[in-house]
């Protein structure tokens, strides 16, 4: 029997695909470091999301984000643990007062809970193939608080999502230093996922190209 | 209520559609930084390039430095020269335009110089899911 390439597909049923056990949406406030939102699942979900400027969403970006100049200094934090989600705002220049967030989440792979389906909120397709869904080749959890190699061997860079657990507390890993000294980062080449500076990492890798 | 764990696919649960992949080159021109902790000790260089989006856009990010290994995430920092730190940070600013910001800073005592800078970003994006 001949091999298939997952990335020949659309969507496969011998690959898992993602599914939001969660969402949340809303704004917050400039000078806001500590809003909690209850979330009401067992785990600290692995979240992920966007911020917006405006309520269209026409230019979104990753929370949690950092943005440092020596001019300017904006910070989304988006963070969660076994209870609640937790967000924060702070921009130096103080406009704009307020931004929109949409937050999303999946379970980690350590948790195999029952989970209130999410597709409610749906108004149009919750899968169409005209677009591409992501084929997991596996999912994890790892302790890298020095670095941890995780070989992939796929022959390209792949699509990596990684998340940092830290004292209870987990958020995604959006941005990777390699030259600050103890911050995560992530490096992928295509044989390998190296993590460092991560003490708990919960990681995904796709089959789907980066 | 189910397990999702227990799917391979499971309609039930939102999931986001991939609605492109790119790769983009950018090329930042080298420059002259004044001693550290004096006036012009750092530099704050942007270009923008178009990348087509939905609103509420989820991108995921890989950047290489000078042809270095890709590292994931928005945003990468970097050693330009000695003793010269830098970042770079890559967003969107509009609904089909992304500004990459670098930032390189001097931590030495003296003039610093350093070259030019080019960085292979990966973007990879899906439309958020049918609920807006």
């Amino acid at each position: 029997m001949s091999k298939v390439d997952p990335r020949d597909f659309l969507l496969n049923t011998d690959y898992e695909m993602d599914k939001i056990i969660l969402f949340k949406s809303g704004t917050i406030n400039a000078g806001q470091y500590d809003v909690r939102i209850q979330h009401g699942l067992s785990f600290a979900p692995l979240t992920f999301g966007v911020f917006a400027y405006t309520d269209d969403f026409s230019g979104p970006r990753p929370m949690p984000y950092q943005y440092v100049t020596p001019e300017l200094t904006i910070d989304v934090g988006l963070y969660s643990d076994p209870t609640n989600l937790y967000l924060s705002y702070h921009n130096s220049s103080g406009t704009p007062a307020t931004i929109y967030y949409r937050i999303y989440a999946f379970e980690p792979s350590d948790s195999h809970a029952s989970i209130t389906h999410t597709s409610g909120f749906a108004n149009n397709f919750i899968l169409s193939t005209d677009y591409n869904y992501c084929k997991l080749k596996e999912k994890g959890v790892v302790d890298a608080n020095t670095s941890a190699t995780i070989q992939h061997n796929l022959g390209y860079l792949p699509q990596v999502l990684v998340w940092n657990e830290l004292n209870g507390y987990t958020n995604q890993v959006c941005n990777s230093m390699p030259y600050l000294g103890g911050a995560p980062n992530v490096k992928v080449t295509e044989q390998a996922v190296i993590i460092t500076d991560i003490p708990r990492a919960h990681y995904r890798i796709y089959y789907d190209e980066a | 209520m189910t397990r999702p764990s227990d799917f391979i696919l499971n309609s039930d649960y939102l999931s986001i559609a991939q609605t492109g992949r790119s790769e983009h080159t950018l090329t930042f021109a080298g420059g002259t930084l004044q001693p550290g902790g004096s006036a012009g000790d750092y530099v704050v260089h942007t270009t923008d390039f178009t990348i087509a989006s939905e609103p509420g856009s989820i991108d995921r990010i890989m950047i290489s430095t000078n042809g270095g290994d890709f590292y994931i995430g928005y945003q990468t920092s970097f050693e330009a020269a000695p003793l010269a730190y830098g970042s770079l940070d890559v967003c969107r600013i509009t609904k089909n335009t992304m500004r990459a910001t670098m930032v390189v800073a001097n931590s030495s005592d003296s003039v610093n110089t350093f070259p030019s800078m080019s960085f292979r970003i990966k973007i990879t994006s899906f439309r958020p899911p049918n609920i807006f």
